[in-house]
């Protein structure tokens, strides 16, 4: 049983027990369940974003959605269906947002060696530069490694759109570096 | 630098991942709105009033029992029982009872038409 699964039956019991004994269970299903997909959903949301403290509270909000509804459609595939929420409110934050956000703070880590200091920066001043579409295209493809059919049926555009979005990051990445 | 280039390069970092303190905050709260749901007052107020506010109209709508009707129905006992409770007595009672109430009505129809007349 997965951890969403889990979760839509904690929700039953709580809806029933209101208890101390349900509150124990959500602590431990909302754990596994962020466990399980929310250090990827949250990397998502930090690309479409460009912000940590942004990233963090769509996080918030979709979990604290997701596991307080008392009824939910039926789907058939919940790493998509997480995905999708987050990309909806993430989209929704960029959309109130009228601040802009500090190009200092950090965005990536290195996870080889040869990464230098100066490297990093240039490619993080790089990946800010690019529209949150373009960032969202690139993270799914290079770090996610789903194919541009696969980025289409995601963020429910034409496989030809993310192409181009792909093709259009690169090359603006390309002149940055 | 060509794509390939740039494609290893962006490979060779990733996005950073959540603070610890971000699994703490999202199993803390989501509870609190559920087991301390505030949605659900204002519903259940709002049904106890719809409800106090029906019972209050049905009882202003409904009239309350004919209270001339238990009057007329023992002015009618007593009549059987002083014509000796014969066979065809209560007939005989019901009718007496009526010309009674009818008189009574006329008697005072006639006495609001002579107040009438007096404040003329």
């Amino acid at each position: 049983m997965t951890g969403y699964t889990k979760a839509l039956d904690w929700r039953v019991s709580v809806s029933e027990e209101m208890g101390d004994a349900a509150d124990d269970d959500r602590r431990r299903v909302v754990a596994g369940v962020y466990a399980e997909s929310g250090p990827r959903l949250y990397r998502y949301a930090l690309m479409i974003l460009a912000d940590r403290q942004d990233a963090e509270d769509v996080l918030h909000q979709v979990f604290a959605a997701v596991l307080t509804k008392r009824t939910l459609p039926p789907f058939d595939d919940e790493g998509a269906y997480f995905r999708t929420a987050v990309r909806n409110a993430a989209y929704s934050l960029l959309r109130k947002r009228r601040t802009a956000r500090d190009a200092a703070e950090l965005m990536l880590e290195p996870i080889g060696p040869g990464c230098s200091p100066a490297e990093q920066a240039a490619l993080e001043q790089a990946l800010r530069a690019l529209p949150p579409e373009q960032r969202e295209v690139v993270h799914l493809h290079v770090y996610e490694g789903m194919t541009f059919q696969e980025v289409a049926s995601a963020t429910a555009e034409s496989i030809n759109t993310v192409a181009a979005r792909y093709r259009y990051a690169l090359d603006k990445m390309r002149k940055m570096m | 630098m060509q794509d390939p280039e740039i494609e290893n390069l962006l490979r060779r970092y990733r996005p950073l991942p959540p603070g610890e303190h971000l699994s703490g905050a999202i199993a803390n709260s989501p509870g609190h709105q559920i087991a301390k749901s505030r949605k659900t007052w204002p519903w259940a107020i709002a049904a106890a009033a719809l409800l106090t506010i029906t019972l209050g109209l049905h009882g202003a709508v409904v009239p309350a029992p004919d209270a001339s009707l238990a009057a007329e129905t023992r002015r009618v006992a007593a009549i059987v029982e002083e014509l000796g409770g014969a066979p065809g007595s209560d007939v005989m009672a019901e009718w007496i009872a009526q010309r009674e109430r009818r008189a009574e009505q006329d008697a005072r129809a006639e006495r609001w038409t002579a107040v009438e007349m007096v404040h003329q």
